[in-house]
This record gives structure tokens, C-alpha cells and sequence, in this order.
């Protein structure tokens, strides 16, 4: 075999593993979105139909179930609120463990990025049991609460990396131009890494909008639960009406695929920076 | 008035003293340029100026006032850094004005001062650029500028030059030459390139291992070092440095056997030497003779010419001596010697120097006369 076949086989064999990566990918989304086009029968048809007249039956039944434009709208302000909180307390905990040395910094650092890997489940029984006894089961703030263990040890992971990044002469260099410290990190060193606040906040909402566990156990009522639940409590009745399954779920997706290409570029950089030159 | 006094500073990281004991005062709008090896403290003695670095003793006083524990701001001093420093998200005129608008100087007043610096540097078309759009030495330019407009009393360098190419290098070096001959103001210059602190210093600080070896005028070094480091760090090739054994000592100075066997008499003072002792003899490659001249000098030594470096209007002569030891010879003009030659090179007595085992320099008897 001449070393240009061998070449080429490779290049086929890599090409067909990236074609069946997409396949496994895209298919389920695909199955999604169709199937939110079609009516009952249609989506039951064997063997599926290539070509259909789609319809937004599904969808207009959706919207008119008041319940999924309110979980929606609670999924909003649940991911914005846990997001926000999240930064507020993670960016500036990420700069001073990024440029303070101090005692324990190293501890505090493997602290925060180890609670990331908590399995969500394991401390899910603990936080009911404590929302339960402080009134807050039904509560929003609950779930904003519960979200930061998550999200404040990414956006600290996510952000040390990115302050370690800005040059200390720059900051130096604004010392002697007279800022303050706080001034130096506000006008100087977060301007600077705004594709990594990006990244966190994107990540951060990401997970907290595709909440299904926590949201499921601590706000499942009608007022205050949010979109990921909301697909599920269709799975109750007699017949489970799949097209309208199908049309919440991908407006329940829709904003994270928006996400997800938004941010694609910075995460392809490997979070690395590419913004300080 | 910005002279600066620095009072016996001594700083350590931990338990590795960087700075030992430093004690030296700087003028007012002098240039003073603070030369060493790599590693010996150049940086964190600037930075402990600048007040970035915390000095563990010791006082720093700039224009009468003691800063020792000032923030850098009120210190009244700029710092241009080795890698620039500008703002990456600003503009050239935001770099250049950040400083000022922070400190809420009247706009009216901020405009003048960016304008008169950017003239000065010609900079004017750059103004609305971002750093990533400039190159190395417009970046540098920059940098000062952003330095100029805080009109400080005293300006601090890090290797400024140190990321240009070879030729940006020689005119941002002239530039900044006539720029403390502009402002008149104090500067205080690091750099490991000799030939920048030949070239642009009032006077020289030698620092080596965390500790001053010599300050002195440029020639003043290069002339009389008081040690053989100072006198093999300054100049450029190297003075040469010949092992020599003591034959006498008495009123006309310390008589040595050279390789191969003449003896000279180098006229210093070596009132702790015994005969028979080592001394290092040294002596620069211009001072050595070749060519019909060499005949006339003091004593002759053979050198092997090992490369021949003809440069038009100079010659360097690499060799050893028949002990082995490397030479340079550095003769104006050009020279007929080929490779594995061997050549006799003549020695002036009265432009040797002789270090003693400390390397201490014996002091000549009179005053060095060197040619012309
Ligand atoms: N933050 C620090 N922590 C510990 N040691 C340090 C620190 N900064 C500098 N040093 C040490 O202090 C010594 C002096 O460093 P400094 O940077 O002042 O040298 P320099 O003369 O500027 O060298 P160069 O010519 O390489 O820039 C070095 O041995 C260095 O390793
Ligand atoms: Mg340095």
C-alpha cells in the first residue's frame, strides 16, 4: 500500500468518524424538531415519511397551554437570576485567587472546582429536606440558591484561568497611572476577558435553563416550574400527546443551541484567551 | 527637583536575598542606567523605586520626600516596561490620557499634553489605533508617551529597547537621548547592553548578585574598574585576562612573567604582594600591539591567531597564548594575519591592569595614558 492510500484511508476513516459523531448528534435534535412538525399519526408513521406537510398545530397548542409560556418565563428568570448571582460572587473570587497569594488559595481553588464534580443527585434529599424546613419548597429563590453550587465553581474555574492570562504589568502599569485596586480589576482586567465572562455566563445558564432534577423536586408547582418540567407533565395521561412533547422541547432547547453557537468559537480556542494580546 | 536617594535597601523573596545593602544617590535629571548580569537585581531595584516591589530595608527618597511607603501613583515617577504594557481594549490616545483622566486633570489640559507628546513622537497618525495595529516601536513610543503626559520628575526603564530589531534599536536609543536632553528630568534605565549604557548614561551602576560592584561615568568604568568583573563586564570584545605569576615588587610598580617567558613591569601598587604569588593580568584588546608597532611596546607574547574577524575598519584577532589561554586582539584598520598564524603582539606596561586574588584592581602609580 503506497503511502498516499494509506493517507487517503485515514482521511476517509477520519471523515466517516465525524460523520457518525453528527449522525448520533444531530439525529435525536432532528427527531425533535420534526417530529414537533408533524401531527400524531404522522410522527407514528412506519417507516417515517421523508417528506410531510408540516404543521404548527403542535406548536399553537403549546403556546395556548398558558403553563408553558409561564414556565418559560420562570426558566428566564430563574437562568438569568442564577447566572447573574453566579458572576457576581464567581469573577471577582476567580481575579482574587487569580492575583492575591494568600494562605489556602490553593485549597480554596481545588475546593470550588471539586464541588463541580458533586453528583447532583447525592445532595438532592439534603436540600430538599432544607428547603422543606425553611418554607422555601415552590420557591424561585430555592433553585437560584441551589444553582451557585454549580455555577459559582465553574465561573471560578473558568475565570482564574482567564485573569492568570492579563499580563500583571498591565495592571502594574495602571498602579502607576493611579487607579485603585478595585478600579484596576473593573476597568483594566474584566474588560479584558470578556469572551471568558461569556463562556461562564453562556455555560452557567445553560445548565441551570436545562435544570430538569433539582427544578423537578424543589418548584414542581403549577406557578413556579420551569421549562425542562413542564415537557414531563404531559407524560401523565392516557395517551402522551408527542408533537406537542416535541414542539416544547425545542423551544425549550432552542436557546441553548443559540448559546451553544454564540460561544462555539471561544470554546473551540479551548477557553483559552485570544482576546490579550 | 527629583533627585532620588536610595538608603541602604535590602530585599529578600523568601530566603534569597536579591537586594544586599544597596546605598547610592541619583542627581536631578541625570540618566543613570544600572547594567549587570542577568539575574542580579536591575529589575527589582527599578520596581522597589517605582514602589511595584516592597524593599525589606532601607529608605527611598525621591525629591526630599521618603516614599519608602507610598503607593507608586504618588511617587511621582513613570515606569515605561520591557513589554510595553498598553492597554489592549484602549486606543493610543486612551493609553496615553488613562492616567490623567483618572486623575481627573481638566480635559482641556489632558488634549495639550496628549498633543504635544504625540508630536514629539510622532505618534499623531497612530492616536486611534489599538496596540495589537502597531509595531514594536511604535508601541514603545507609545509607552513613553503615555509616560511624557504625567510629566513625572523621574522616569523609570525596563529594557525598553530590549524587543526591538538591532537598527530600531540605535534610534530609539538616540531618541531617547535627546528626549532627557528635552525634559531634563531624572532617568533611571535598566538594561543588560552595554553599549545602550555606554551610550546613553551620566553615569553607570554595575550591579552584581544583588550588590553594587562600581558606579562611575561610562569612560570612567571603562578607564579605571575597581574590580575585574566591572573591567571584564564594560566593553565590548572583552578586556583579556592573562594568569601571571609575581616576579618582584618594588617603587616602579609589580613585575609579572607573561607567557612565554618576558617580564613587564606594570606600574600599580601592590604593597600586599609577595613574588612567586598569582595576580591577573588585564588588558584590552586595543591596548594590544600588532603589526610593525608591536616591536616598540614593553614585551612581546606570541599569539596563534585562531579566527580573524575583519570587520573593514577594524580587525579582531582571536588567539592563544603558548599557555593556552584566548586572546583578542583589536587593531583599527586592517591586517595581513591568517588563521593558525602565530603573530607577536606587543604589551604596554602602562595600560595593563593587575586584579589581585579578591579581584580587586592595585591602583596604578599615576594616572593610565591612553592613546588617542
Ligand atoms: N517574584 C519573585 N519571587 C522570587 N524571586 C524573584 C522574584 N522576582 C525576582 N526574583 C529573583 O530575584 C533576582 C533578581 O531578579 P531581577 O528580575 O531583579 O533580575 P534582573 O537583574 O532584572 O535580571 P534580567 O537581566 O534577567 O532581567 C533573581 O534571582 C530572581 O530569580
Ligand atoms: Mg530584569
Amino acid at each position: 500500500m503506497s503511502p498516499q492510500t494509506a493517507d487517503a484511508i485515514k482521511r476517509f476513516l477520519h471523515a466517516a468518524g465525524i460523520v457518525v459523531v453528527l449522525v448520533m448528534i444531530l439525529f435525536p435534535l432532528y427527531w425533535m424538531v420534526a417530529g414537533s412538525l408533524k401531527t400524531q399519526p404522522e410522527l407514528f408513521a412506519i417507516p417515517p415519511h421523508w417528506t410531510w406537510a408540516p404543521t404548527l398545530d403542535a406548536y399553537r397548542e403549546a403556546i395556548a397551554d398558558s403553563g408553558v409560556l409561564r414556565a418559560l418565563g420562570n426558566s428566564l428568570i430563574v437562568t438569568l437570576s442564577a447566572v447573574a448571582l453566579g458572576l457576581v460572587v464567581g469573577v471577582p473570587a476567580a481575579y482574587g485567587i487569580a492575583r492575591y497569594s494568600f494562605r489556602g488559595r490553593r485549597e480554596i481553588w481545588f475546593w470550588y472546582v471539586t464541588n463541580w464534580m458533586l453528583v447532583p443527585v447525592v445532595v438532592l434529599i439534603p436540600f430538599y429536606l432544607t428547603a422543606a424546613r425553611l418554607h422555601m419548597i415552590n420557591n424561585p429563590l430555592t433553585l437560584i440558591a441551589v444553582y451557585q453550587i454549580f455555577i459559582i465553581p465553574l465561573v471560578v474555574w473558568l475565570m482564574v484561568d482567564q485573569f492568570r492570562s492579563v499580563p500583571v504589568a498591565l495592571e502594574e502599569a495602571a498602579q502607576l497611572d493611579g487607579l485603585n485596586r478595585f478600579q484596576i480589576f473593573l476597568r483594566i482586567s474584566l474588560p479584558l476577558v470578556t469572551p471568558g465572562l461569556a463562556v461562564s455566563a453562556v455555560l452557567s445558564g445553560i445548565f441551570a435553563w436545562n435544570d430538569l432534577l433539582y427544578a423537578f423536586i424543589l418548584t414542581p408547582g403549577d406557578e413556579v416550574r420551569t421549562a425542562p418540567t413542564i415537557a414531563l407533565s404531559y407524560l401523565g395521561g392516557y395517551t402522551i400527546p408527542w408533537p406537542k412533547v416535541m414542539a416544547t422541547s425545542t423551544l425549550v432547547t432552542a436557546p441553548v443551541i443559540i448559546g451553544g453557537i454564540a460561544i462555539h468559537k471561544y470554546v473551540a480556542r479551548g477557553l483559552t484567551m485570544g482576546a490579550v494580546k | 527637583m527629583a533627585e532620588i536617594r536610595i538608603d541602604q535597601i535590602s530585599k529578600a523573596y523568601g530566603a534569597h536575598t536579591v537586594l544586599h545593602d544597596i546605598t547610592f544617590d541619583v542627581e536631578d535629571g541625570e540618566f543613570i542606567v544600572f547594567v549587570g548580569p542577568s539575574g542580579c537585581g536591575k529589575t527589582t531595584l527599578l520596581r522597589t523605586i517605582a514602589g511595584l516591589e516592597k524593599s525589606n530595608l532601607g529608605r527611598i527618597v525621591i525629591g526630599g520626600k521618603d516614599v519608602t511607603h507610598w503607593p507608586p501613583a504618588r511617587r511621582g515617577v513613570a515606569m515605561v516596561f520591557q513589554s510595553y504594557a498598553l492597554y489592549p481594549h484602549m486606543t493610543v490616545a486612551q493609553n496615553i490620557t488613562y492616567g490623567l483622566k483618572v486623575n481627573k486633570v481638566d480635559p482641556a489640559e489632558i488634549e495639550a499634553r496628549l498633543k504635544a507628546a504625540a508630536t514629539m513622537l510622532q505618534i499623531t497618525q497612530l492616536l486611534d489605533r489599538k496596540p495589537k495595529e502597531l509595531s514594536g516601536g511604535q508601541r514603545q513610543r507609545v509607552a513613553i508617551g503615555r509616560s511624557i503626559v504625567r510629566q513625572p520628575g523621574v522616569f523609570l526603564f525596563d529594557e525598553p529597547l530590549s524587543n526591538l530589531d538591532a537598527e530600531l534599536r540605535v534610534q530609539m536609543r538616540a531618541e531617547l537621548v535627546a528626549l532627557h536632553r528635552r525634559l531634563g528630568s531624572t532617568m533611571v534605565y535598566v538594561t543588560h547592553d552595554q553599549i545602550e549604557a555606554m551610550t546613553m548614561a551620566n553615569r553607570i551602576v554595575v550591579l552584581r548578585d544583588g550588590r553594587i560592584e562600581q558606579i562611575g561615568a561610562p569612560l570612567d568604568l571603562y578607564h579605571n574598574p575597581q574590580n575585574r568583573f566591572v573591567a571584564g563586564f564594560i566593553g565590548s570584545p572583552k578586556m583579556n585576562f592573562l594568569s601571571v605569576t609575581i616576579q618582584a615588587v618594588s617603587d616602579a610598580g609589580v613585575m609579572v612573567e607573561l607567557p612565554g617567558g618576558p617580564k613587564i613591569t606594570v606600574p600599580v601598587a601592590g604593597p600586599d604582594l609577595v613574588p612567586g604569588g598569582k595576580v591577573e593580568l588585564g588588558i584590552r584588546p586595543e591596548h594590544l600591539l600588532l603589526g610593525p608597532g608591536a616591536g616598540a611596546a614593553d614585551a612581546q607574547i606570541s599569539v596563534t591567531a585562531t579566527l580573524v574577524e575583519r570587520l573593514g575598519g577594524e580587525t579582531l584577532l582571536h588567539g592563544t597564548t603558548r599557555h593556552g589561554e584566548a586572546l583578542v586582539v583589536r587593531k583599527s584598520g586592517e591586517l595581513a594575519a591568517h588563521h593558525d598564524e602565530t603573530v607577536p603582539v606587543g604589551v604596554v606596561a602602562g595600560l595593563c591592569y593587575l586584579f589581585d586574588a579578591d579581584g580587586r584592581s592595585l591602583d596604578p602609580l599615576r594616572p593610565r595614558e591612553f592613546p588617542q
